[in-house]
């Protein structure tokens, strides 16, 4: 196993952590989890979906609205990062938790939204 | 000729009691065993002067001339205490002067015993004994060395019985007798075995034995055998002449074992446990057979390059490597599949579950289905001299069968024919060779228990304890 391919393992498993972590509602835990597999990859797209998540729940909106626009369009393995982070939203609900910028967020990432920010 | 003379003082002059000429002639044997000894030293001839010395004291001893008598017994003494020096590199070598010195410390505190003399006897006894007890703490392994510590406590026990009976009928300085026995007691104290085989600073605590250092090596040996741990001496004396490894200088030796191997002519296979830090252990394993060392580092090039190496045997060029018999052979698969590693660890051929490294929490019921898969290692010779051998082999934390043919070519062998996976992601320790030193690892198998637990966690929603799990992981994993 070269170099790469450990640190693309452990990334993946740094999108694992970061994800229960936000279930766990451990949303420091979770950008530092996050934070430290874009380190090791920072190429690893899954890893930026759970970061701005993270930053979303703590507050940090107008830096997770970036991250949002940021990605759109790019590929996460075979979905596009709309998909995913729609999909995101909808397990983080069924899972008990939500955020009322959530919707904003649809807006963010929806196909043919206006795409409008965040009311702040 | 120094024998002559011993022979001629002890049956010639001694039983016509013609002292002087008796003692001459053993004087002039010493006279010749200094000589031989100058000459070319060997354990034999520092024991029969030692010896010579022995009836010269005993021949003082019958007239009553306890000064000259002292004076060679100590002689004696002192010699076997110059051949012990002069041999301390070679612990092979003194394991019988030791043990001859021990019993004629004894003797001679039996003599003198008999003759009253206390101190002398007490003096006598308590070399024996140390001497006996310092032989044991080098080597455990010398059966003679027991004898002599039973004989020396129950020649204690009369000596102290004669000192006691003396005080009762003798008008002694009554402070010298009371030291006298307590002497005694001590050194019959230290005839007492039990602790002598405790390893360095074990300690009892309850019903078990504390012990600094486990007992067992922690990391199995490369191929099966009658392994032998080398002695505290002898690891010292291979420790001169140990090839170097990579990254051996931080590393320390912790001991050492060995196995004679029967594929290379006067061959053995030494293994080092050598540890860097409290909890780091690996083996650092090489061969020597004669002159030529062979340091296995994981990979097959040292081995093709050491079998193919020339030798002249009988008049005949050869290679080093034999593989004429079937124990040959059949060493000799073992040692080469366990000796070369792959990304996931090293090829280990394996006869039972037994063979198998596996962490203790592994349930039973695992353990006996792995032993039903394992087939024990079969090894033929074809109808043209060469081998197959039919095998299970532990690759990291897999098992598969495979078909191994050696071919006597030592460039090549032994070469796979055939194989097919029987088992993967076993919970097996896995073994590697990192920096040249064979080590364990249970990584795989943490690794394995974390992601089920985490998967287990997460299909239950228990996010907090599926978050801790898979940050076990993570932490793991780096």
């Amino acid at each position: 196993m070269t170099a790469a391919d450990k640190a693309e393992e452990l990334s993946g498993k740094f999108v694992g952590l970061s994800w229960y972590q936000l279930l766990a509602k451990d949303f420091p835990g979770a950008l530092a989890s996050s934070e430290a597999g874009l380190k090791l990859n920072p190429a690893k797209r899954a890893l930026d979906t759970n970061r701005t998540h993270a930053l979303l729940f703590l507050g940090r909106i107008k830096e997770a609205e970036d991250i949002y626009r940021k990605h759109l369009g790019q590929k996460i393995s075979q979905d596009t990062w709309e998909k995913v982070i729609l999909d995101d939203l909808k397990q983080l609900e069924e899972d008990g938790l939500s955020s009322p910028d959530f919707s904003k967020v649809r807006e963010i990432v929806t196909p043919h939204s206006s795409g409008a920010g965040f009311a702040r | 000729m120094a024998n002559l003379h011993v022979l001629t003082g002890y049956y010639g002059y001694l039983p016509l009691q013609r002292r002087e000429e008796e003692q001459h002639a053993y004087q002039e044997a010493i006279r010749i065993y200094r000589a031989s000894i100058a000459k070319s030293p060997s354990p034999e001839n520092y024991n029969n002067m030692a010896d010579a010395y022995r009836w010269l004291g005993d021949s003082y001893l019958q007239d009553g001339a306890y000064e000259l008598v002292d004076n060679a017994y100590k002689n004696s003494i002192a010699v076997y205490d110059e051949g012990l020096s002069r041999f301390s590199k070679t612990p092979q070598l003194i394991g019988s002067l030791i043990e001859q010195k021990a019993n004629m410390a004894l003797y001679f505190a039996q003599q003198w015993r008999k003759k009253k003399k206390f101190i002398n006897a007490d003096t006598a006894l308590r070399v024996a004994v140390e001497t006996a007890r310092a032989g044991l703490q080098t080597d455990l392994l010398q059966s003679g060395l027991y004898d002599v510590l039973e004989k020396s406590g129950k020649e204690g026990e009369v000596l102290k019985s004669d000192v006691m009976s003396r005080i009762a009928s003798s008008g002694i300085r009554a402070d010298t007798p009371k030291e006298l026995t307590n002497e005694i007691a001590a050194t019959i104290d230290k005839t007492h075995v039990d602790k002598l085989l405790w390893p360095a600073g074990a300690k009892l605590d309850g019903n078990l034995l504390q012990v600094k250092q486990s007992q067992s090596w922690d990391i199995p040996p490369l191929i099966p055998g009658a392994w032998l741990q080398l002695t505290e001496a002898e690891k010292q004396v291979e420790l001169q002449r140990i090839p170097p490894g990579t990254d051996s200088e931080r590393r320390i030796v912790t001991r050492i074992r060995k196995l004679p191997v029967t594929f290379y002519p006067n061959a053995v296979l030494y293994e080092a446990e050598v540890r860097r830090g409290e909890r780091e252990s690996g083996i650092f394993d090489y061969v020597r057979s004669g002159r030529d060392v062979l340091v296995l580092d994981g990979t097959s090039n040292p081995i093709h390059d050491f079998n193919k190496k020339p030798v002249v045997d009988e008049g005949v060029s050869r290679t080093l490597l034999r593989l004429e018999s079937l124990e040959q052979a059949t060493q000799y698969v073992h040692f080469f599949t366990a000796a070369i590693g792959g990304e996931s660890g090293t090829f280990r051929i394996i006869d039972s579950a037994a063979d198998l490294p596996m962490p203790l929490t592994v349930p039973v019921s695992d353990r006996k289905n792995l032993d039903r898969v394992i087939m024990p290692l079969q090894v033929r010779q074809t109808g043209d001299g060469q081998w197959n051998a039919e095998a299970t082999v532990r690759y990291g934390n897999s098992l598969r069968y495979a078909v191994l043919h050696l071919d006597g070519n030592p460039r090549q062998i032994p070469r796979m024919s055939a194989d097919t996976s029987v088992g993967s992601e076993q919970p097996i320790l896995t073994e590697h060779f990192v920096h040249g030193v064979r080590v364990m690892s249970d990584y795989n198998y943490q690794k394995s228990l974390l992601e089920e637990r985490t998967a287990r966690e997460s299909k239950a929603k228990r996010w907090k304890q599926a978050a801790q799990a898979q940050g076990a992981l993570v932490s793991l994993m780096q």
